[in-house]
């Protein structure tokens, strides 16, 4: 197998430059950091709204309204990160040459998808992050990267439970779906074979259904806590009974057992759910009583506004969001928040914490590198000291969400000890791209900058 | 110069000029404290209470529980009146250091209202001892506000708990003393020299709290380091096991006489839905680690001679089912078991035996009947705080110490 990818990318990766930057300790200029001029073009833009009169509370109205303000380098910068977590000053530049439509459906355009492995490419445990690692470096739709991650950690299984591979497939599938609707996600974790080992059902059966999944369905899955009762939990866990994983030739495969299913009737949020004949449908019944709640998609669109706009969005923000997700796509929903004015506004530029991995992608990327070098062992510095192994998840509820959680004093002071591994190059190898910090961070002059609070933030 | 010294200088230069608001300054009006020490220990997961504190003078024990009971004969016998129960044998440490000395205080039964068989909601109402606020500060955050210092409480893991995070001021969170600092090396003091000037020029919104977050690390760092020092190292010998280092950590912080009066540690591993193991096994492996750990602990704070001033509580979010699921597990429940330990505690069993029989039950769990904001209540006491200021009012405190 080829270790070495070589293979080049369309899209808007830069050629690859060398020499372009002096490297990491050359003495460096002081002050590190420059603030960002404010944008004459802004105000010319705003005093013409006010003269036009009434516009701007027309364009700036709650969920109304796409944004037609500047996009230069600088809001497109704020896109770039937010969308992808990674990018560089050219890549900005080309954005902005689109205009803010062509640049948001530029982004997110059909994932990219990295060449299926069979488990012997994984020579150990390590490459299975550094594959996911070169892919989001490499590939010419870097957003659907971070989206898979938002579903990753929504989502949740851990390859300490389910094993390393299962984990990888299941990664696959959900930045092929990443996009798609939250139907069509719901369906396919409900039949992860990763996911129904993690969450017990493949040990739930009609005298000892196991609440597993059937609790974490409906508490971090769908509804969010509180919207539903433990008879719904009980109720929920029969009408999955038989929902179950066989093993075959290495592999985990979904099935279901109707020798060990509940074939009694159950009452689910008001529902019954009962099919004596097809009995494998009471589970797809259940998501699709889930799937007919706003509550669903409230609580998705929460999530997905914290991860991408604010920590705290507005409920006006969060239910608009909602009826696009409950009638359209992942998709539909990103693109109205990447045009939304509020999304271009400066209180929410710069308002959201890096996760690690998103930090360790944009730092690599802004410093050059396209792959993680044989012996670099990211996979191991993002587990034992930036705390986020990004096969393995906390817990079932995932990692913190873009938030200051991130940054106690042990993880705050390895992020600071991690430039170093970022900046260097083993072997006075050149890095494969350009070093540049201008989007990783607002305000970059130098390597020392990334020192700066701004270098934390999305 | 050495480091410690450099950043001290420089964060007062900067705290002289007005640059870094109160942080620095609130040292002197701190050590407010009473000199008692309060260890709490999660157990995260649901540690399964009925295989740990076993009520095994009851038929339904072995009944429920085909794969995963104890036999009679292995069970640790606490020999307290009126009950019938005993210890896990993986728990002989606890048994012959603590409970035979009295030093055990065991609460059976222990949660709160309307138990929440979620992780994250019932770690969340321990953490704010209110199960109506889940999102509110600590319950702990009263004391670390009063004693307006980031250092009256710390942390042993990546995250802090919700616990110790107060309105104004929240604890420190370290992985451990050792990997707690920048290197003496050129690029780190760079990094260092260049963070303490980026430091003085205040923020707004996130970035403001990263600010704060930077400033709040080079302050902890300072502190924390001097405990790295051999003289303050544990002379008794601590387990190599995640409970071990944790303890030993917090053994040497003590010995450094740092300032915290609260010890947080938390450990994964409780939530045992399949294959949890009788006499051995995971859930088994769990309790040893636990118990040899605190063992080593209580002998070295008996050789620090502050043994008398410690308490330690052992909690679990929740307990788990009174029968075993078809996975040779145990599935979320309610009530569930809390220890109690140190120098003065009142040694003995809280709350009576748990009933197992079926119409005992809650829904097939173990019932609640001891309010875990009780404990709280005592703790709260021996830290000096007032415990109706940390759990509300009408939580008569329990007495276990």
């Amino acid at each position: 197998m080829d270790k070495n990818r070589t293979e080049t990318q369309a899209g808007f990766r830069p050629e690859v430059t060398t020499g372009s930057e002096p490297t990491a300790l050359q003495p460096d200029p002081f002050p590190a950091v420059e603030t960002h001029p404010p944008n004459p073009q802004r105000w010319k833009t705003a005093a013409a709204l006010l003269a036009a009169g009434g516009l701007l509370t027309a364009c700036g109205g709650i969920g109304g309204g796409v944004y037609n303000g500047p996009f230069g380098t600088h809001e497109a910068a704020h896109l770039l990160r937010r969308a992808t977590a990674l990018g560089n000053s050219d890549d900005a530049a080309k954005l902005a040459s689109l205009g803010v439509e062509k640049a948001v459906d530029y982004l997110l355009d059909q994932p990219q998808l990295p060449p299926e492995r069979d488990r012997d490419y994984f020579e150990n445990d390590d490459m299975y992050v550094h594959e996911w690692t070169n892919h989001w470096l490499t590939s010419h739709t870097p957003a659907a990267e971070r989206l898979t991650l938002f579903w990753h950690g929504h989502f949740v299984t851990e390859a300490a439970k389910v094993g390393d591979y299962m984990t990888y497939l299941k990664i696959n599938k959900l930045r092929e779906l990443s996009l798609g609707s939250f139907r069509d996600l719901l369906y396919m974790i409900a039949e992860d074979p990763a996911m129904i080992r993690y969450l017990d059902n493949d040990s739930s059966t009609k005298e000892h259904p196991n609440e597993n999944w059937a609790r974490e369905l409906m508490e971090l899955f769908t509804l969010g806590e509180g919207h539903y009762t433990e008879n719904d939990i009980k109720e929920v866990a029969r009408a999955f009974t038989g929902w179950t994983a066989f093993w075959d030739d290495g592999l985990f495969y979904f099935t279901f057992d109707g020798r060990i299913h509940d074939f009694e009737p159950k009452q689910i949020l008001g529902h019954e759910v009962y099919n004596r004949y097809t009995p494998i449908a009471e589970g797809y019944e259940v998501l699709d009583i889930l799937l007919g709640m706003d509550q669903t998609y409230k609580y998705i669109s929460q999530k997905l506004l914290h991860y991408y706009y604010r920590p705290d969005p507005d409920q006006a923000m969060i239910n608009r969001g909602a009826d696009i997700l409950k009638g359209g796509t992942v998709r539909d929903f990103l693109k109205w928040l990447f045009t939304h004015p509020a999304f271009y506004e400066d209180e929410t530029r710069n308002a959201l914490v890096k996760s690690p991995y998103e930090y360790a992608v944009g730092l690599f990327y802004a410093a050059g590198k396209r792959q993680v070098a044989e012996g670099e062992n990211l996979d191991y510095r993002l587990r034992a000291y930036l705390d986020q192994d990004p096969y393995n998840p906390p817990n079932v509820a995932g990692w913190p969400i873009a938030s200051t959680d991130w940054l106690t004093d042990s993880v705050l002071l390895q992020r600071l000890k991690f430039i170093d591994f970022a900046t260097s190059y083993p072997d006075g190898s050149e890095p494969a791209g350009p070093i540049d910090y201008g989007v990783f961070m607002d305000g970059a002059v130098n390597t020392l900058s990334l020192v700066a609070p701004e270098a934390q933030l999305l | 110069m050495n480091r410690r010294s450099f950043i001290k200088r420089s964060l007062a230069a900067a705290a002289g000029l007005g640059l870094v608001p109160s942080l620095f300054s609130r040292t002197a009006m701190a050590a407010g404290g009473n000199g008692k020490i309060l260890v709490i220990m999660h157990l995260f997961g649901g540690n399964d209470a009925v295989n740990t504190v076993i009520p095994y003078g009851q038929s339904e024990y072995t009944a429920y529980r085909p794969d995963i009971a104890i036999p009679t004969g292995q069970i640790l016998n606490l020999d307290a009146s009126g009950v019938t129960l005993g210890l896990h044998p993986a728990m002989q440490p606890l048994m012959d250091n603590y409970w035979n000395n009295g030093e055990l205080a065991i609460v059976n039964s222990v949660g709160y209202p309307h138990h929440n068989r979620s992780h994250f909601f019932s770690t969340a109402v321990w953490n704010t001892a209110d199960p109506d606020q889940t999102n509110k500060e600590g319950w702990l955050g009263p004391f670390i506000d009063e004693q307006n210092d980031p250092f009256c409480a710390t942390n042993f893991g990546s995250e802090l708990p919700r616990a110790l995070r107060g309105v104004r001021v929240s604890g420190l969170s370290i992985d451990s003393i050792r990997g707690f600092g920048l290197n003496n090396n050129d690029w780190e003091e760079q990094i260092q020299s260049e963070l303490l000037r980026q430091i003085r020029t205040t923020r707004s919104g996130t970035a403001e709290e990263v600010r704060q977050a930077m400033e709040h690390m080079l302050r902890s760092i300072d502190k924390v380091q001097g405990a790295a020092d051999s003289a303050y190292a544990p002379t008794t010998t601590f387990p190599r096991t995640h409970y071990g280092r944790q303890l030993a950590d917090v053994a040497r912080l003590i010995k450094y006489d740092f300032d915290s009066q609260v010890y947080y540690t938390s450990a994964g591993g409780y939530d045992t839905h399949s294959d949890q193991g009788g006499v051995e096994g995971t859930h088994a492996n769990n309790l040893r680690e636990l118990s040899e750990a605190l063992d080593a602990f209580r002998q070295e704070m008996i050789t620090q001679g502050v043994w008398k001033d410690v308490m330690i509580m052992v909690f679990s979010e929740f307990g788990r089912r009174a029968a075993q699921n078809a996975s040779a597990g145990t599935d979320h429940g309610k009530g569930g078991a809390l220890f109690v330990a140190g120098g003065t505690v009142n040694g003995g069993v809280y709350g009576g035996e748990p009933q197992l029989a079926a119409g005992a039950l809650d829904d097939g769990d173990l019932a609640v009947h001891t309010d875990f904001r009780r404990v709280y209540a005592d703790a709260a006491l021996h830290i000096g705080a007032n415990p109706a200021e940390l759990v509300g009012s009408g939580f008569e405190p329990l007495g276990t110490i």
